[in-house]
């Protein structure tokens, strides 16, 4: 056996990649946790025991190794970003089914990690919101002691219909809003710059993804164009319209600090994956998402745009990286 | 020493150091071995022998000639008699065998006495005349690759070039032997400086150091030489590779099919000035080297300098290593070769011998599909992307390999070192590499041939329709052969007049019949 240049081996690989990812994820889905309830945590349980099954099966159909795949932790990242996306009071074949989905044909019918054109955990949220477009999109907020672990567990096993009555997020609320034709400074009631916020829920858990998505900049784990690119590309039309029309538009503070848009940013759309992979190529990619994210929240038939925004790029990742690649030295 | 600004390259990263390994022992020489082993193809040609085993030969005498691609001649490192041609595995990654002299020493050392005169004063030699010495001298880069050094000069005085740029940056880990020679023989690399700059027609002369060898540059200034501009570039791998070192001193790029003459520029390896200093000097021609053996808590490491032909494995037993059941590789951990046989020689390539572990080098690790992070094109000095690079090759579109420039690629290994799926993206695209020469030899040859079967079929084309237009003109011929009989009897001149006059006539009444001329 003989090696060949460079002998020198990386230090990193793609388990340790995943597994810090996660990690950074912690403190956003804490929050999740804490302003949502037991719901949000049984959802990352049964999407990540789900992805794990199917990765297995999907691995002994398609006649390959198990054990080292199932360790790159790639699936249950997918599915923990899948979970977070879900509101807290599901019945538990859905986060199960989403899930499934994801890892089937959003993964293993391209070939596994690696080969995915779409990023499977959007595919499969994706596919559970036109699916189940009723459930999808309300918000509950049930208690944390022993009666709103209840009320999840029976909202999960079918066992009850939760009446869910404080369901809207803050962009429902806009939305609603604006449909009904009410100006927008009537929601002004939050704290300061962020006064469209009715509460701080959702600053605080985009506040915590960002926290996140920032150590994992600065650990280079993800290309910082990325983010760079969907947070301009959100700020920038928002920015316009907001000075155009405020009274119809939400200002781009509002817009950073709502919905999906920082675990969208940071983690969804850098997947590297199904994202451009040339330097300029992602920063247009990021560009691309923020724009979409922002159409699709002013005029679109959802509340929140992340997820298909992302898809939407991704297919616009070939491309993207055919056009933009960096020219070589010495070549003209 | 004036802080002059730099531009920088692309790409590149930070590597460990390991050179406090090796860097803090003075320079050593090592002793003579029993036998010396000469491989007579070298990396860029091939040469042939002079001498017959049974020969005795004397230190310098002349070994071998250059027969064919960039060889240089070859010289008897010691004296002592050639015993054998043998075959030995080369210091290749191919692991191809080369043809190897072999010399019984007797350890007498004597020089041969044709070797010519050295030259006190090799300042007053013509360029001319220098460009000669060192051509005859056999004197090859000492950077890793052995391109001969009169060839570069040759072009470089061709083409003009106006400054000489002095590579003493080891950017690889590990490999110190340019520091220690400055630190330990600072005047030979600058006054060799100053006559490779005076052989090729360079003006001005620039000494490239990694900021981080203090005493190296202490030395350097110490002997204080006005000609040698000192600059420092910051410790960046590969900060020492030609096409970067330029683009940092100087902001220009050479261009991926040319050299850097074609910028005015020449670059040349310290150890090959202070060797041509020397070997001018005293006349001899390049017989040894500066070794850097390199290991990790080995007392042993440090640099030294060897006579070519010294087998590896001679060398660490003299030396007392316990290479057995290492890794041994020639040059550093980026770039350098893993010896498979050890009794292969130190050549003018051995910059440096590294024993290493699998836990220091970092383990295999499972091999992952590529996940697309990016990081090769981060890291690539040359602005390829090689995970697009990786995908194509799978493929093997090389249209798209050729589109995205593989042939730029210095296999520097950088890609692969921060890859986290460990693919061995220089072997792959070194594979890739073969692979399109293939194909364009295959195109090539499938060209000659296509033209050769063409030229073939126009050819019987013509032949089937001369035959074809004689066996009609015989027809009419027999045809006409009464008369034709009658006209001849009368007047033969008149006949052949008349037939001359019927075939022209035929001719131009039936076109088709003229084809084939």
């Amino acid at each position: 056996m003989h090696r060949s240049a460079p002998h020198l081996r990386p230090r990193h690989d793609v388990p340790r990649l995943m597994q810090t990812v996660l990690l950074a994820l912690v403190p956003g889905a804490l929050a999740m946790i804490w302003l949502f309830g037991w719901g949000v945590l049984l959802n990352i349980l049964l999407c990540a025991a789900t992805a794990l099954a199917t990765e297995a099966l999907m691995l002994r159909l398609r006649s390959r190794p198990v054990a080292p795949v199932l360790g790159d932790h790639s699936a249950v990242l997918a599915a923990v970003l899948l979970a977070l996306c879900l509101p807290p009071l599901l019945p538990w074949w859905i986060p199960v089914l989403g899930t499934f989905f994801a890892i089937v044909f959003g993964k293993h019918v391209y070939g596994g990690l690696g080969f995915n054109p779409f990023n499977p955990a959007m595919l499969g949220y994706v596919f559970l919101l036109v699916s189940f477009p009723g459930i999808m999109v309300l918000w509950p907020a049930p208690e944390l002691g022993p009666s709103g672990l209840l009320q999840t567990l029976m909202a999960s096993s079918n066992m009850a219909r939760i009446d869910m009555v404080s369901g809207a997020t803050p962009l429902d609320g806009l939305k609603t809003a604006l449909a009904a034709g009410t100006p927008i400074d009537a929601l002004r009631n939050g704290i300061g710059l962020f006064s469209l916020h009715q509460d701080s829920d959702w600053l605080l858990i985009n506040g915590l993804f960002l926290v996140g998505g920032l150590y994992l900049l600065r650990r280079r784990l993800i290309a910082w164009q990325i983010p760079l690119g969907v947070l301009l590309g959100l700020t920038l039309p928002a920015l316009a319209a907001w000075i155009i029309a405020p009274t119809q538009f939400a200002d781009p503070l509002f817009h950073l600090f709502a919905g999906g848009a920082m675990l969208g940013a940071f983690f969804v759309a850098t997947d590297p994956v199904s994202a451009a992979t040339t330097p300029l190529g992602r920063l247009y990619y990021g560009l691309g998402i923020g724009i979409l994210i922002w159409v699709i929240r002013c005029w679109g038939g959802y509340p929140d745009g992340v997820a298909f925004a992302v898809l939407l790029m991704n297919l616009a990742a070939p491309l993207l990286d055919r056009l933009c690649r960096p020219r070589i030295e010495g070549q003209p | 020493m004036a802080r002059l600004r730099l531009f920088g390259f692309p790409g590149g990263l930070q590597l460990p150091d390991w050179k406090h390994w090796s860097a803090d022992a003075p320079l050593r020489t090592l002793p003579l071995p029993p036998e010396l082993v000469v491989p007579l193809d070298q990396p860029n040609g091939r040469s042939r022998l002079l001498v017959e085993p049974g020969d005795s030969v004397d230190r310098g005498q002349p070994l071998a000639l250059p027969e064919e691609g960039w060889a240089m001649p070859l010289f008897a490192p010691s004296s002592g008699t050639l015993k054998a041609v043998e075959w030995r595995l080369a210091a290749h990654p191919d692991g191809q065998r080369l043809r190897c002299a072999v010399i019984a020493c007797d350890g007498e050392d004597r020089v041969w006495p044709g070797q010519p005169e050295g030259s006190d004063s090799p300042f007053d030699l013509a360029p001319e005349e220098l460009r000669q010495r060192i051509r005859k001298a056999g004197i090859g880069g000492l950077g890793g690759a052995v391109f001969p050094t009169a060839e570069k000069l040759d072009a470089a005085a061709e083409q003009g070039v106006d400054t000489l740029v002095i590579n003493a940056i080891g950017c690889e880990p590990c490999i110190t032997c340019d520091d220690r020679l400055l630190r330990d023989d600072p005047a030979a690399v600058l006054q060799g400086a100053e006559l490779l700059a005076r052989a090729c027609g360079a003006e001005r002369i620039i000494l490239a150091i990694e900021d981080d060898r203090q005493e190296a540059l202490d030395a350097v200034t110490r002997s204080a030489n006005p000609a040698v501009e000192l600059r420092t570039v910051p410790v960046r791998y590969p900060a020492g590779g030609e096409r970067q070192l330029i683009r940092n001193l100087t902001g220009q790029q050479v261009p991926s099919d040319g050299l850097p003459i074609d910028l005015g520029l020449l670059c040349q390896n310290a150890g090959t000035a202070a060797t041509t200093w020397h070997c001018m000097r005293s006349g001899s021609p390049l017989l040894e080297r500066i070794v850097t053996l390199a290991g990790p808590d080995l007392p042993q490491s440090g640099n030294y300098r060897v006579r070519f032909g010294t087998p590896m494995d001679w060398m660490l037993d003299q030396l007392q290593v316990p290479w057995h059941r290492q890794t041994l590789i020639q040059g550093g951990p980026m770039m350098g070769t893993a010896i498979q046989d050890p009794r292969y020689p130190v050549t003018a390539a051995t910059n440096c011998l590294l024993l290493a572990s699998a836990e220091l080098l970092g383990g295999e690790g499972d091999q992952r599909a590529c996940i697309r992070c990016g990081d090769c094109a981060t890291v690539c000095p040359v602005q390829l992307l090689p995970q697009q690079l990786h995908w194509y090759a799978g493929d093997h579109d090389h249209d798209a390999l050729r589109d995205h420039g593989l042939m730029a690629c210095i296999e520097c290994g950088a890609c692969a070192v921060v890859c986290p799926s460990r693919i061995p993206l220089v072997r792959q695209f070194r594979d890739a590499k073969a692979e399109l020469f293939a194909a364009d030899l295959e195109q090539n040859r499938a060209r000659r041939a296509r033209a050769r079967f063409e030229a073939r079929e126009a050819r019987l084309q013509r032949k089937r329709e001369q035959q074809e237009a004689q066996r009609a003109a015989k027809r009419e011929a027999a045809r006409n052969a009464p008369q034709a009989a009658e006209n001849t009897r009368q007047d033969p001149r008149k006949a052949a007049i008349a037939a001359a006059l019927e075939r022209r006539r035929r001719k131009q009444s039936d076109p088709d019949a003229s084809g084939g001329e």
